[in-house]
């Protein structure tokens, strides 16, 4: 019963237990708002959707209560189960493109940013392998040293914290 | 209990008759589901996959005190069954049913755009949004 933050990690969650468990099955469950009578203007009871709800209202107060689509991957025997909600038109064809392709049995990977983080963590692996290996440990402080002022160091590990220091920015 | 399962086309059409039917009756759900069809033979490996579509409401039989006709609406049931070399195009017609369809979904903010518009000159796409 895990509602996951975004759209991105939903699918990726997903596709990798449709990999384990292929006859995980997927809902799509797409609910009206209640009927919006003056009462329910007021005050919309949409008990169920707290954090969702919270934070559009702390966003954009006062707005009348949208339609919201919930989405579940439930893989029956382990009762595993994913969730998904949002209340985003504009997230209905990425959502669908997702779906068909969880249909398909791809994996879908992250994209971006987290890819970005993996693909340092694994650059951060490899120095430290440089470092165990001992012999260019020297080379390695040298690195160590000069990286954080340098943006101009050449090299691939250069580059990616230079890029990821932008986007800090 | 056997499903009737009807053509894929017949789905989408009926489905865009659902959810706006659902929409002019300004309440209710809709739940779409999708699983692998469980094949006999298991030699196929990404099996055809069941789509479903349902209004979430119970038989007439099963309502404890029966409504009036006029009230209550039918239970509406839809199956298909998407041939894997018909899962692309399937997908991107049945992605246009949705998005014509969940037109109750949240717009892309009026607000919101304006300030990306002013961060980012975003205006245009965002636009391009509201106006499908």
């Amino acid at each position: 019963m895990t509602y996951l933050a975004d759209l991105h990690s939903y699918l990726h969650q997903s596709s990798l237990l449709i990999q384990a468990y292929p006859s995980t099955r997927i809902t799509t469950k797409y609910s009206l708002p209640r009927k919006p009578n003056t009462k329910a203007m007021s005050k919309p009871s949409d008990g169920p959707a707290p954090t969702a709800d919270t934070t559009a209202v702390a966003s954009q107060p006062k707005r009348e209560p949208s339609a919201v689509l919930t989405l579940k991957t439930y893989h029956p025997e382990s009762g595993i189960c994913l969730k998904y909600r949002t209340d985003k038109a504009a997230e209905v064809g990425r959502l669908l493109t997702g779906l068909g392709r969880l249909a398909k049995r791809e994996v879908i990977e992250i994209p971006t940013a987290a890819t970005a983080q993996i693909e340092s963590g694994r650059a951060a692996e490899g120095d430290k392998m440089e470092i165990d290996s001992g012999v260019s440990a020297p080379k390695v402080e040298d690195k160590v040293v000069t990286a954080p002022p340098a943006v101009v160091q050449t090299g691939g590990g250069g580059g990616g914290k230079g890029k990821k220091k932008k986007g800090k920015k | 209990m056997p499903q009737e399962r009807i053509s894929n086309d017949e789905f989408l059409n009926r489905l865009t008759i659902l959810l706006s039917s659902t929409h002019s009756a300004s309440r209710g759900s809709i739940y779409l589901t999708q699983k692998p069809l469980e094949s006999t033979t298991e030699s196929v490996s990404p099996p055809q996959i069941l789509v479903r579509a349902t209004n979430g409401l119970s038989k007439p039989h099963r309502t404890a005190k029966p409504k009036s006709a006029a009230n209550s609406k039918p239970k509406i049931k839809l199956a298909t069954v998407v041939e894997v070399a018909d899962l692309d195009t399937f997908y991107a017609r049945y992605a246009e049913v949705c998005k014509k369809g969940m037109e109750g979904l949240r717009k892309r903010d009026k607000k919101k755009a304006k300030e990306k518009a002013k961060a980012k000159k975003k205006g245009k796409a965002a636009t391009g949004a509201t106006g499908s």
